[in-house]
């Protein structure tokens, strides 16, 4: 996808030129040091809280499923990889 | 500020972290310098490389970010192994859950500077509370929702 897609999706915040987005990162971090650290921290650990519980429940779902997934493709790599007079039934 | 850098800085074979004077942290993924190709090295290692990057109360924003336009481009499946066998998915598994984990567990702003190509583990692009892409590129579809909500 674009990254003006991502963005209309939610996904990613800003959308800068080629090239700009470490600069507009560090610019972002000048900004957010004015505030004090305490703040700083503890407004992370707020915004983050939610995606972290969802990240202990899902993950391993994922995971397991994404496991499943990878054998399933050696196991048809595998297959591929086998002479075809063994495959099939004979009439 | 320490005169002297952290020894954490210099463990990752494929993270490049520098620190300005005023704790902003700059976490460059690479592979000898150019776009990285991740490998079965760099799952184990980011565990590590992200709770010593969250323990480390010298870093105040931490920004990441990738290395020649890229994010994380390809992947070197053969060094993963034998992905069917359950032993070695059970080391992708635990590692992937202790990385995501460890990447939430960062207690100071996190902002992603994304260019080009996010193929490869977009999650650790969308986990920062904000991130910022450069236009135009391909990416996969995001793991989880995009955390910035400001």
């Amino acid at each position: 996808m674009t990254a003006q897609t991502a963005y209309e999706w939610g996904v990613v915040a800003e959308v800068v030129r080629d090239g700009k987005a470490l600069a507009r990162a560090r610019e972002l971090a000048g900004l957010y040091l004015k505030a004090p650290e305490v703040t700083r921290r503890n407004t992370r650990a707020h915004f983050i809280q939610p995606l972290k519980e969802r990240i202990v429940r899902e993950v391993g779902h994922g995971l397991s499923l994404e496991g499943a997934s990878a054998a399933d493709l050696v196991k048809a790599m595998q297959a591929k990889a086998q002479p075809i007079a063994e495959k099939g039934k004979v009439a | 500020m320490k005169a002297t850098q952290p020894d954490y800085f210099t463990t990752y074979r494929s993270l490049k972290l520098s620190r300005d004077a005023q704790g902003v942290l700059v976490v460059e993924f690479h592979t000898k310098g150019g776009p990285l190709t991740f490998t079965a090295q760099d799952h184990t290692d980011f565990v590590d490389a992200f709770y010593r990057i969250a323990q480390d109360r010298e870093n105040k924003i931490v920004i990441l970010t990738g290395t020649g336009g890229e994010f994380i481009p390809g992947i070197d499946f053969a060094t993963f192994g034998n992905v069917a066998d359950p032993e070695v998915w059970s080391q992708v598994h635990d590692e992937g859950v202790q990385i995501l984990e460890n990447l939430a567990n960062i207690r100071v702003p996190v902002i992603a500077a994304i260019e080009g190509h996010v193929n490869v583990h977009s999650e650790y692009a969308l986990l920062p509370r904000r991130s910022r892409k450069s236009g135009g590129v391909s990416a996969k579809p995001a793991a989880g929702d995009g955390s910035d909500s400001l």
